[in-house]
């Protein structure tokens, strides 16, 4: 509070005069103690992503029984232990029908990806909110968002804006990497840097704006006054922002160039080359997001009608959740299950790979917001109440981790909304019919 | 007198006299089909599934058997096939569907029910003419001469029944959750109540509503929600009934509501039980639990229970549909055909748990509600 | 903000209940020239009003401050802080970009540009010059004008857009103070010599931000330009044009929700457990529809303020049907609803917003309500406990012989430090308690039926139907609304120098049948509601229009 105050009194002593700018020299210490933005309140980027895994939980073995911090991880969420005090788990949002079918795999993905229940996908023009999101912090980086999957199929994907502008996915790595560091590449951090003449148009707005600071004050009480000086103080922070933005920004430390994949395809939805291909797109993902190449994504690890199998058997995950006896002593299916914990261990992994690249006194995985779903909870069931959600990253401290959420039977359309609201959109009300909400899910907001 | 108490007794002596200033409703916003003097209760289900016992002698002969490779299973029907020309629709990928035509295959007999306990109620009593030949169970409660002949369809399907392993109760659990998620919602509402514990003569709707059904955070029906009767008249369903010791009764009448319908079809089916009556016990927080016993339409109990046309899901939940088909047709054993002797219908039980609501049925005109200001 | 709040606190104190033993007398507060931050609201509607209701507004606010029990008060002592300034100006820079966007550009800019790509001076100058002086709510001299034609210029030369010019040139107005706050300017008084008045289009701020909750219209502002403010009869049919206009219901709405203190339902919650009914959706329901009965009953109906307690008429939806347990035929949104004469429900004190905003998460407060109930309809302002109190007995629920609330009161009350202030409270509250924490009628608690009875400055009731006919006919209830309207228009608590005004728009509310529509138009016709002080050092007059 005294440190506030005292930058405060300075602050006021430096306006006294006029057209006062700081100028100085870009230094580690101007981080704050988050490592989430520069002290001048120049942030270092927020970015979101989606993960998807086909086929859901068994939500007995998945959500966890205590609500809040310090909650327990049942067999299947305890892969993701290491980022326990990272991560949200959301449990009990479900998807509301109003009287339209449920389409197994498709309704529950979909329903809680654009807010309206599809009745037809292929006639279901309602956007995926990755999209929106896009659109406002995807707009100064090379690539608006990038789609990719580790099954190798490009069909395989859950974002769209309408059901004729569908996001197909990169499914090979290698070219994911030709795309990402091929000749289009331009390393940032060799970069010559061009201030943004709009940040400079900004500053010259403001300054018109305060020209008229004299005349307003003096009709003005003492107290008043005193409120004048505290929104002028106010702007000149602002200004004072805004002029670092004209200097050279921060190396984007961690963009180091890597080698080239060797040539990997997963063919036919082989779990070992899924797995494989996917650690591999992670970290060329990761290296996207440090080089500042895009804000937003779309993984997908398997399809939502997971066809993911293991080598010389024609059983395969999806047909598994329909198929397979459950074991009368342990009471769930031992088989499907297992491709449900191979799903954990791959976001995981994927964390592990955000959460390798530094960034300020942090690292990548805490500036991002990485939401990780599936399709359905249950998927024997093909239920769509409590459809699992893993929430990542502290969005550059905008949330809050280490939480389970249970929803209670909200619609889940009030998780889509809270992320399109961490991210900037401005949006206060999303979905539609039971669906339609406007209450975020305050408890992770920081 | 308790509040709801209260309150419908205003609701409905508004109704009577007429006396819209007095009444909770707007003017015209409720219209009670059966103008009758005396209370009303409305209700809206909250579970509304078939009554299993799931007795220990059920399935002798083990569980009913499903095609081999369940949902990978190659197209191999053809070696079930008649021997006669029929047409067959295919599906996408262009195998013959069993499911559509069940009768154009022939597959071993299906393993059925062959206990002596079920739920249920005696339906044939004094109409054995137009029965079919069955042998009747006993009641769970002791009653004798019990007919459920789907109950020895459905009892010895591994989906259908209740044991962990396999895919113990995944069809309740389906039937269930499309109630929990808002794809089928039942309402019940009785009219003309003098005395809620005996009166003889009351009159009890059934109804199928598109607004969904409210359940709070544990899944239980949340009260007193108000629910909007569907237009379609061919879900309106009015039975006449009495009031003994607190249980509504209610004389057979054909019953048909909005049901859900198997996965993967867009369209939902009809639930269509004929000669259907009710024993509804009325709880003392408003609730109501108890059972429906009738007959189910041959033809629309298979659409509802097993013709999932194109879905994979008959092949893993433990039956095939053309033995599926041909258990029902040798267990049919109400409403005979006169002219070919074949039953039409299914004696069954079903068990219902419902919370108090408000029934609103739609005036003639679509839009009841206020323009906003 | 802290020294701030201090020194407020002399300023803001309302009637002190006597019997309490509190010795708080209002301290006269002059009338300076006013500076005062535009609300939530306030902002969202000028945007709205100025540009179109389709324009998003989404974002997040600085808090407001409330002070003498209204928002309205605290305008006059909120400042921006840094954090505040970043959130303006993002909301600018988003609204600014719709507003000129391919959509809107036909409406907002009221010429086209020799070409779309580059600088055109001559329809950046005409855009300013119309859109400047609604935002900032009086026109621009030449100087400002000439800066931002500037700056819109610079920015369509490098972005080669026209329209990104003025998209600037308009976040940069929305950030402005004259637009964030409502700062008087003061002119010579031509009619007095020496003496000084507020300029037209200051008058004009008032009156719209008064009456309309909005920033004010071209008809307004053109009538400023004419002189009209400044003379009675001019001043007259601007004021009766306001109050025909539908825009003066949400004037009539942004009080109450300011008097009734609903800036507080946001942040009510209930026990889940106890409560299972409550949701969020249940809390936005029951505030509009107590807005909905009182604008439905004061407008609409052209009703008697005090029937504001009795009424049995109001809204409802379905989600508010489930917690009063009436039917609702309306498939979605509101429709019309009366309580029957013989149901214990009547009057706003008997609705879920007034009985959820005023109690604990888990249980009914009998206390709280009457404290509410005094303070927020009557003005009487009741001391916070003291601070050593043993408060088991009232929650301890086990004992046989307290199982309702006004057995564990009684045995609490008999404390002689708390008793004083109880016995103002808490009859009214008890009166109340036929309805829980959620506001669901109940007839027992714990088993024991509860006694509704008691009695409000002498006037005796058996329930919540008959404490509404008492507050209806107690002579604080007109006093406290005519002091809160006058409060809520000159952004001050009103001190002991307003008295002859207050009983003056006191005797003229009576004479006119308590109708709210008169009373706002008494006040902003009056002279004391556009006074300023003369005497303050501070107040200088002002050369011209900036």
């Amino acid at each position: 509070m005294s440190a506030k105050l005292n930058r405060r009194r300075i602050l006021r002593g430096m306006i006294g005069g006029s057209a006062v700018s700081v100028a100085l020299p870009f230094l580690d210490g101007f981080l704050n103690s988050n490592g989430t933005a520069l002290a001048s309140g120049s942030p270092l980027p927020v970015r979101f992503g989606t993960w998807f895994w086909g086929c859901g939980v068994t939500p007995w073995r998945w959500v966890p029984e205590k609500v809040g911090a310090n909650y327990d991880m049942p067999t299947e969420l305890a892969y993701l232990k290491p980022y326990k005090d990272r991560i949200n788990v959301l449990s009990g949002f479900d998807v509301k029908l109003d009287g339209i079918a449920n389409q197994p795999h498709v309704t529950g993905n979909f329903a809680l990806r654009t807010g309206t229940t599809p009745r037809e996908l292929d006639k279901h023009n309602v956007p995926t909110f990755d999209t929106l999101i896009a659109d406002v912090v995807g707009t100064d980086t090379r690539f608006r968002s990038l789609e990719i999957t580790a099954t190798g199929n490009p069909k395989d994907t859950y974002s769209r804006r309408n059901a004729g502008s569908i996001n197909p996915s990169e499914g090979s790595p290698v070219a994911f990497y030709t795309r990402l560091f091929g000749d289009e590449f331009r390393n940032p951090n060799a970069v010559d840097f061009k201030p943004d003449p709009r940040v400079m148009t900004r500053l010259s707005v403001l300054s018109a704006i305060k020209d008229d600071r004299a005349d307003l004050a003096k009709q003005l009480g003492a107290a008043d006054r005193a409120r004048l000086d505290e929104y002028f103080t106010s702007l000149r922070q602002m200004e004072q922002q805004l002029e670092m933005q004209l200097k050279k920004p921060p190396p984007a430390e961690a963009c180091t160039m890597t080698a080239p994949p060797g040539d990997m395809v997963p063919a036919g939805y082989l779990v070992d080359e899924v797995i494989a291909s996917h650690k591999t797109m992670s970290h060329l993902l990761a290296m996207a997001l440090a080089c500042n190449q895009t804000k937003v994504f779309n993984m997908v690890f398997s399809d939502a009608l997971s066809a993911l199998h293991k080598a010389g058997t024609t059983a395969y995950h999806h047909g598994l959740t329909h198929n397979e006896t459950a074991d009368p002593v342990l009471g769930y299916q031992i088989e499907a299950t297992w491709y449900v914990e191979r799903s954990m261990e791959a976001l995981a992994y994927f964390l592990g790979a955000l959460n390798g690249v530094r960034e300020g006194d942090g690292t990548l995985l805490d500036n991002m917001l990485v939401f990780a779903h599936s399709d359905s909870s249950l998927a024997r069931m093909h239920s769509i109440l409590g459809v699992p959600m893993v929430i990542a990253g502290k969005a550059g401290g905008r949330v809050k981790t280490g939480l389970h959420v249970k929803g209670g039977g909200d619609t889940i359309t009030r998780v889509g909304l809270t992320m399109q609201q961490i991210m900037g959109v401005p949006v206060n009300r999303w979905g539609t019919a039971s669906m339609d909400t406007s209450l975020p899910v305050t408890d992770i907001l920081a | 007198m308790s509040c709801f108490a209260r309150h419908i007794f205003q609701t409905s002596a508004a109704l009577i006299l007429g006396v819209t200033a007095a009444t909770h409703v707007h003017a015209d916003a409720v219209k009670s089909t059966p103008q009758k003097a005396g209370e009303t209760r409305g209700f809206v289900f909250t579970y509304f599934w078939y009554a299993m016992s799931y007795g220990a002698d059920d399935c002798p002969d083990g569980l009913a058997i499903a095609l081999p490779g369940g949902i990978n299973a190659p197209p191999l029907y053809d070696g079930g096939r008649k021997g006669r020309a029929i047409s067959r629709p295919r599906g996408p990928s262009g195998e013959d569907d069993q499911c559509t035509t069940p009768a154009a295959f022939e597959d071993p007999p299906m393993r059925t029910g062959k206990g002596r306990t079920a739920y249920g109620m005696n339906l044939d009593e004094g109409a054995e003419a137009q029965s079919c030949p069955h042998e009747n169970y006993t009641g769970v409660d002791g009653t004798k001469g019990v007919d459920n002949q789907l109950y020895r369809v459905l009892g010895c399907i591994n989906a259908y029944r209740p044991e962990a392993h396999f895919q113990g109760n995944v069809v309740r659990d389906f039937v269930v959750s499309a109630r929990q998620d808002g794809q089928v919602t039942t309402l019940l509402e009785i009219s003309g109540i003098d005395d809620p514990r005996n009166d003889n003569d009351v009159t009890v709707g059934v109804y199928s509503s598109s607004n969904p059904t409210h359940y709070d955070a544990e899944r239980k029906g949340v009260p007193y929600t108000s629910l909007t009767v569907n237009k379609n008249p061919r879900w309106h369903n009015v039975l006449r009934g009495k009031i003994v010791d607190g249980v509504v009764m209610t004389e057979p009448g054909d019953i048909r509501l909005d049901h859900y319908q198997g996965e993967g079809l867009k369209d939902h089916t009809d639930m269509y039980i004929r000669g259907a009556r009710f024993r509804l016990t009325l709880k003392p927080d408003g609730g109501m639990e108890g059972t429906m016993a009738g007959y189910s339409d041959l033809e629309a109990a298979y659409r509802m229970e097993f013709a999932m046309g194109p879905s994979v899901l008959p092949k893993s939940w433990g039956w095939t549909c053309p033995s599926a088909y041909a258990a029902m047709k040798k267990f049919a054993d109400g409403y005979r055909d006169p002219k070919t002797g074949q039953c039409t219908a299914l004696s069954t039980a079903y068990q219902i748990e419902a919370v108090p609501a408000f029934v609103i049925h739609p005036a003639d005109d679509a839009q009841t509600a206020e323009a906003a200001r | 903000m802290h020294s701030l709040q201090s020194a407020c606190l002399g300023l803001c104190a309302t009637f002190l209940l006597a019997s309490c033993g509190s010795d708080g007398g209002a301290i006269a507060q002059t009338a300076t020239p006013e500076m005062r931050r535009l609300t939530e609201d306030e902002y969202r509607h000028s945007i709205a009003d100025l540009f179109g209701a389709d324009i998003k507004v989404i974002g997040r606010f600085e808090p407001d401050l409330r002070r003498g029990g209204l928002l309205a008060v605290g305008t006059s002592e909120v400042a921006v802080t840094r954090a505040g300034f970043e959130q303006y100006d993002n909301l600018a820079r988003n609204i600014a970009a719709q507003v000129v966007d391919e959509k809107h550009r036909k409406t907002s800019v009221p010429c086209t540009p020799v070409a779309a790509k580059a600088p055109d001076d001559g329809c950046a100058e005409q855009f300013i010059r119309t859109v400047g002086p609604r935002v900032l709510r009086r026109p621009l001299n030449d100087q400002k004008v000439g800066a931002l034609t500037a700056v819109a210029r610079r920015e369509a030369e490098t972005s080669r857009d026209f329209y990104a010019g003025l998209e600037f040139v308009l976040a940069g107005l929305l950030v402005a103070p004259e637009f964030l706050f409502r700062v008087d300017v003061v002119e010579s008084d031509p009619t007095r010599a020496g003496a000084t008045r507020l300029d037209g289009y200051s008058k004009a701020t008032r009156l719209s931000y008064f009456l309309w909750n909005t920033t004010p219209d071209e008809v307004l502002l053109a009538a400023v330009a004419r002189g009209e403010l400044d003379t009675a009869k001019g001043l007259a049919r601007q004021v009766d044009r306001m109050l025909a206009s539908p825009r003066f219901e949400t004037g009539v709405r942004a009080f109450f929700a300011d008097m009734l203190n609903f800036d507080g339902l946001a942040a009510v919650t209930k026990d889940p457990q106890i409560y299972p009914r409550f949701s969020r959706t249940v809390m936005g329901d029951a505030e509009e529809q107590t807005l909905r009965t009182i604008t439905g009953h004061l407008l609409a109906g052209r009703g008697d303020y005090r029937d504001l307690f009795t009424t049995r008429k109001t809204f409802m939806t379905r989600t508010l049907g489930v917690v009063y347990r009436v039917p609702v035929a309306a498939e979605t949104g509101w429709q019309s609803f009366e309580f029957s004469q013989n149901d214990p429900r009547a009057g706003l004190l008997t609705q879920i917003s007034f009985l959820t905003l005023h109690g604990p998460a888990g249980r009914s407060s009998p206390t709280l309500r009457g404290k509410a109930v005094r303070e927020v309809f009557l003005c009487q302002k009741v001391p916070d406990p003291p601070g050593n109190v043993d408060f088991t007995p009232l929650e301890d629920a086990t004992n046989p012989a307290m199982k309702t609330v006004r057995n564990r009161l009684m045995a609490h009350s008999t404390n002689p430090a708390c008793a004083g202030c109880h016995k103002i409270m808490d009859p009214m509250g008890l009166a109340l308690e036929n309805f829980d924490g959620l506001g669901q009628f109940r007839e027992q608690e714990n088993g024991s039926v509860i006694d509704a009875s008691g009695t409000l400055d002498g006037a005796q009731f058996k329930n919540a139907v008959e404490l509404g006919r008492a507050m209806r006919d107690n002579p604080a209830t007109v006093s406290c609304l005519v002091r809160n309207v006058a409060g809520y228009a000159i952004g001050r608590s009103p001190g002991r120098e307003d008295n002859a005004w207050l009983n003056d728009l006191k005797a003229g509310f009576a004479k006119n049948g308590h109708r709210l529509p008169d009373l706002m138009r008494r006040i902003a016709t009056s002279d004391r509601f556009y006074a300023i002080s003369t005497t303050s050092g501070d107040v200088k007059v002002a050369g011209g229009t900036h």
